[in-house]
């Protein structure tokens, strides 16, 4: 069976992707997905609003629901945290001079949960270089090589990339996750996410089925698959 | 134990054994549970995600036994101030994207939905379009009848049915098979009341920072959406298990 790709578009300073990526990355894992990583910041171009530029009724309903989903998730956050509003820029160039370094998406991910903790639950200043090496070289990165080809040409111009790829995916919040061309925003949808995963491995697994009959498709094709464990899991 | 109604107002029945009657039992039962939670709905009577909060809804109301307020307010006026953002006004990427969430809730929730009605105007020329149904409901509500009932059936009559609500034959109609009386309720919907209960819904979404719909206000807290629903059946389960705490405690 082919493997099911997710893609991440995500802020490094969304308390959504903090309150999120935990439970993302346990679907991903569960469906054998891979995941391509796009950082990038919300997209103004397709309608999204940055949270201190919104209405103060807004305001103070994104703050009802974060207290909502903290308690619901069992996350430590802080609601008004001493570092934020920040620019998520910096690590997020961080994130994108580790792909090119060839760093796995796991420890990219665990980079990027380690920088959210830091803003939304440890109260630290990710504009401080220090501490985003530090972040780094807590999960075998290495920070000062990270830090010195953040600001490099090249990483900028795959930051460009990911931004425009984001404009033509139709992503205005983050984060979005897209499978096979769908957009589901908000960590608030990660079960139809799941879901849609499900539905997509089981019509995959019917249609190779139908081909092992038929004699029409090489038996690697659909060897190695089994029933998603997620659909068994949930009643 | 129920609840029912009195002179079109809601009560709690409680069946209490004759000897206790007039003791202390009944006190304590009366604190325990006669008090009835109330909680407001902000709306329009053309939201699609109102049509889809129906039957989940009904479902907690009964539950938890509350005074469902239903409160139809002017989507228009209102949630420019507040900070929300019409559709017709979003950018193409969110529009899409809305129109891809109708559609993903229907099928999860096995709900029928037209995605793009006959009589949902891309182009308003009535600027009451949506108002009238709504004060269909009002009307219906203020008369102590099933307000609940009827608004859903006229959210499914335009978002599955096909219907134009707009239409006074069709309000009428669409109470009529609701077992209300249509002729009643279309020629109250501009009677003062029902236009000064409009009023007072649309200055309370305001107040209370009200910016989409539908609205669940509970105990102050705003729950937006229907798929806020499940957070607002935990808190309700919440609040009710905090007052027949304070009922033991006395």
């Amino acid at each position: 069976m082919t493997q099911p790709v997710v893609e991440l578009f995500f802020s490094l300073s969304s308390p959504w992707a903090h309150l999120g990526l935990t439970k993302f990355r346990a679907i991903v894992a569960r469906h054998g997905a891979r995941i391509v990583l796009h950082p990038i910041v919300v997209v103004q171009e397709n309608g999204g609003i940055p949270l201190r530029s919104r209405p103060q009724p807004r305001q103070d309903y994104h703050e009802t629901e974060l207290d909502r989903w903290r308690h619901y998730l069992g996350l430590k956050l802080n609601l008004r945290p001493k570092h934020y509003p920040t620019d998520p820029r910096p690590a997020a160039r961080m994130v994108i001079a580790g792909m090119r370094a060839g760093a796995s998406v796991e420890t990219l991910l665990d980079f990027s949960q380690s920088v959210l903790a830091a803003i939304w639950a440890d109260e630290r200043d990710i504009l401080d270089p220090a501490v985003r090496i530090e972040l780094a070289n807590r999960h075998g990165l290495d920070g000062q090589a990270l830090l010195a080809v953040a600001d490099s040409a090249e990483v900028f111009a795959d930051w460009k990339s990911h931004e425009r790829q984001a404009i033509a995916a139709g992503v205005f919040g983050t984060p979005t996750f897209i499978f096979e061309g769908e957009r589901f925003w908000g960590q608030d949808r990660l079960d139809f996410l799941d879901r849609a995963i499900d539905q997509w491995r089981h019509s995959s697994s019917l249609f190779s089925s139908a081909g092992r009959e038929q004699g029409a498709v090489p038996a690697q094709s659909h060897s190695g698959f089994e029933l998603p464990s997620g659909s068994a899991g949930r009643a | 134990m129920g609840v029912a109604r009195v002179e079109g107002r809601p009560v709690d029945l409680l069946l209490h054994d004759y000897t206790i009657y007039a003791g202390t039992q009944s006190a304590i039962d009366h604190v325990r549970s006669s008090r009835m939670i109330e909680l407001a709905c902000f709306y329009s009577l053309s939201s699609p995600w109102a049509y889809f909060m129906g039957p989940r809804l009904q479902d907690i109301v009964r539950r938890h036994r509350l005074r469902l307020v239903l409160k139809p307010y002017d989507f228009q006026v209102v949630v420019p101030k507040t900070g929300g953002v019409p559709l017709r006004t979003r950018p193409q990427p969110r529009r899409t994207y809305h129109d891809l969430e109708l559609d993903r809730w229907r099928r999860h929730l096995g709900m029928p939905m037209v995605l793009k009605p006959k009589h949902y105007p891309e182009i308003v020329t009535d600027p009451d379009w949506n108002k009238r149904p709504g004060w269909t409901v009002i009307a219906a509500q203020m008369r102590g009848l099933d307000a609940f009932r009827l608004s859903h059936a006229l959210l499914r009559a335009l978002w599955a049915e096909e219907r134009d609500t707009a239409q006074a034959d069709v309000r009428r109609a669409v109470a009529d098979e609701n077992g209300l009386p249509g002729a009643e309720l279309v020629s109250a919907e501009t009677s003062e009341p029902v236009q000064a209960l409009y009023r007072q819904y649309s200055a309370e979404a305001e107040k209370l920072g009200v910016f989409g719909a539908p609205t669940f206000v509970l105990e102050g807290e705003r729950f937006w959406g229907q798929d806020r629903l499940d957070f607002l059946d935990r808190t309700l389960a919440r609040i009710r298990a905090r007052d027949v705490e304070g009922a033991d405690a006395q």
